[in-house]
């Protein structure tokens, strides 16, 4: 039975923490709340600079059917380019950052990505087969089997007696990745002029031919993904620890590990497949959460959804308005990424990670 | 307290490769005791360990805990029963002790959940349970190889088991807190009813610490068994019976009525 009191000390029992937050606490939220002004700083990004304020005249306008006082140019700009662009780009940034922290906590080891495994590679062919040879293929279907089929292979490569050494993982993703390679190099060889340059700016990993339906294809898939490894991230920290140690407290570690690769290769290919290769992502948004954070999954996995939307949305803002001509996304966070994975490699050399 | 049947082994062989390791073992344990194997490295003893927890099949026998299969039971119930605390243990990641003891709680969480209060709870009497509350904000990475070993006991503890596994569990402990950890697994033991199963090396030990200890040997294609003998220390740990397992000769001491074994 609910008496006012009753109901007032409840209320105050669950706004409590907030009121007495702690340092970690406020960057927690931060973290978590980063997705909006990194939305408001990139709608401000362009050549139709579009503040807070005038987005929210943009879409009420829309909605409510009235005259626009700004020029009809910026619900153009705002409609046709920015949003899709920076929709895209969130969820880019989401999928590819969850999808390397749910690998790394599978292979215990925070170097593995999932480009690292071959599906990028598997992507790029099965992406290249869908543009030329197989037109009836839709893209997508052609990108996500294909790297299903690399991501398999290089793990089932790995696996010896039951264990995973992550030095086979890592070299079994190199043959996959080779092997994926030398056939999109065979298609790259046999098609046409205008196939083969599609292919290749395809490989480029860029979001500047963002539109609606790219952000309709990749969100189901995306949304769907995400959910499912937040409601099952804590089951990364029991996985992480070791296998025989998941196992000897009850995991049903086949079918665990089953379910979070193809979850997080599922979530990576799609959206591989609408904004092509954009490349360490997936290894520096959690590494950066786990610097601030800590390793456990409970925060990491959804810190990884919003951390990388954030970081992938303002990189893509310098991408295409820090130079005078477009830079390719992708260029830019390899760029970024290769001094975070050097740093990586040499700590977990020196034993900080083992 | 030590009264019904908890574990059964019935006539389990593994073989690796080529080589058998253990030949139709067969032992009965009751349940709330404390049950020490001992034997030279390479004998087996992890590997029959895992076997009970049904960590690796055996090719042929099979192993019954409470009146059931360990290979056919759901690897959630096993583990309500069952904790397993292993040789030595590492990990990649940075987890919080207190993250790595409530992992211990995945049998009783469902398959969406994270753990609530009570596991929480249960993860903290754990950690006080072992001695290593002071721990619980530690990196498992940045305590030593002993301290781990008790974070991973009382991860097995936030099991509820009524069967406690352990692998050599003072291989890294110093002078003192071998005989400390030793004293709180037979105090576990002897307030909760829980059956213990280790394994251990001092056969020193085994005899301060044990209800029955089994000893074993490591099989040379002879014909011979692996359980040397199996019954109450005193019965157990002859220097007949070492000599069959370790060929050396040791000494019995008498020392204020307690048994002492010494090498000649
Ligand atoms: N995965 C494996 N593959 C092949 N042989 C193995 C494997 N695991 C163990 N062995 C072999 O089986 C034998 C028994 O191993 P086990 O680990 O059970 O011994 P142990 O009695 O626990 O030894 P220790 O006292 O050194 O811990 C050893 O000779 C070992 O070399
Ligand atoms: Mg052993």
């Amino acid at each position: 039975m609910y008496t006012r009191i009753g109901i007032r000390a409840k209320l105050l029992e669950v706004l409590r923490p907030l009121l007495f937050l702690s340092r970690g606490r406020w960057l927690l939220f931060f973290a978590l709340l980063m997705p909006l002004p990194a939305f408001l700083i990139s709608m401000n990004i362009g050549t139709y600079p579009v503040s807070g304020l005038e987005l929210a005249e943009i879409i009420l306008s829309r909605l409510m059917g009235h005259d626009l006082r700004l020029p009809t140019v910026y619900d153009t700009v705002v409609f046709n380019i920015r949003l899709p662009r920076i929709l895209l780009a969130m969820m880019v940034g989401a999928a590819l950052s969850i999808s390397g922290a749910t690998l790394q906590g599978i292979f215990r080891n925070p170097l593995v990505s999932p480009f690292i495994l071959g599906l990028s590679s598997g992507a790029a062919f099965g992406a290249a087969l869908a543009m030329s040879v197989f037109p009836w293929m839709p893209l997508q279907i052609g990108a996500f089997a294909f790297s299903l089929l690399a991501v398999g292979s290089a793990y089932l490569m790995a696996r010896s007696k039951g264990e995973v050494a992550v030095i086979s993982l890592v070299l079994a993703g190199v043959v996959v990745s080779s092997v994926f390679g030398a056939l999109l190099a065979i298609v790259q060889f046999a098609v046409d002029a205008r196939s083969l340059q599609s292919i290749v700016y395809w490989n480029m990993g860029t979001l500047s031919t963002a539109s609606w339906s790219k952000v309709e294809i990749a969100a189901p898939w995306v949304l769907a993904g995400c959910l499912m490894l937040i409601a099952l991230r804590w089951r990364l920290n029991v996985l992480a620890l070791g296998e025989e140690e998941a196992r000897s407290v009850g995991m049903n570690l086949e079918r665990y590990k089953f379910v979070f690769i193809v979850t997080a290769t599922l979530v990576a290919s799609a959206v591989v497949a609408v904004a092509g290769i954009i490349g360490l992502v997936g290894l520096i948004v959690p590494h950066m959460v786990r610097m601030v954070f800590g390793p456990d999954h409970r925060i990491l996995i959804p810190l990884s959804v919003t951390v990388g939307a954030s970081f992938l949305v303002l990189v893509d803002d310098v991408a295409r308005a820090a130079f005078s001509f477009e830079v390719p996304v992708g260029i830019i966070t390899t760029l970024l990424g290769a001094p975070v994975f050097i740093y990586l490699l040499r700590k977990t050399r020196s034993g900080g990670w083992e | 307290m030590i009264g019904r049947e908890s574990i059964r082994i019935d006539e389990v062989s593994m073989t690796y490769g080529s080589s058998k390791i253990l030949d139709s073992v067969s032992l009965s344990i009751g349940k709330g005791s404390v049950v020490t194997m001992v034997g030279p490295n390479g004998c087996g003893k992890t590997t029959l360990l895992k076997i009970i927890n049904n960590l690796l099949k055996p090719d042929k026998g099979r192993v019954l805990v409470e009146g059931m299969e360990v290979n056919s039971m759901p690897s959630h119930r096993l583990a309500r029963i069952m904790g397993y605390v292993p040789q030595g243990h590492r990990i990649s990641f940075p987890f919080k002790v207190r993250d790595v003891v409530i992992t211990g709680r995945m049998p009783y969480i469902s398959a969406f959940s994270s753990p609530k209060r009570e596991d929480l709870e249960r993860t903290e009497q754990a950690l006080s349970l072992v001695g290593i509350s002071g721990l619980a904000d530690q990196p498992y990475t940045q305590i030593s190889g002993g301290e781990r070993q008790l974070v991973m006991i009382a991860r097995a503890m936030v099991q509820q088991p009524s069967v406690l596994l352990l692998d050599e569990p003072t291989s890294y402990l110093d002078f003192k807190n071998q005989i400390s950890t030793l004293k709180m697994i037979k105090e576990i033991s002897r307030n909760r009813g829980v059956t213990v199963v280790m394994t251990l090396h001092d056969p020193n030990h085994a005899l301060m610490f044990s209800d029955e200890i089994v000893l074993l040997r490591k099989l040379n294609g002879s014909r011979e068994e692996n359980v040397i003998a199996f019954g109450s220390p005193n019965e157990t740990m002859t220097p007949q019976n070492i000599q069959a397992a370790y060929g050396m000769e040791v000494e019995i001491l008498d020392v204020r009525g307690r048994k002492l074994l010494l090498p000649v």
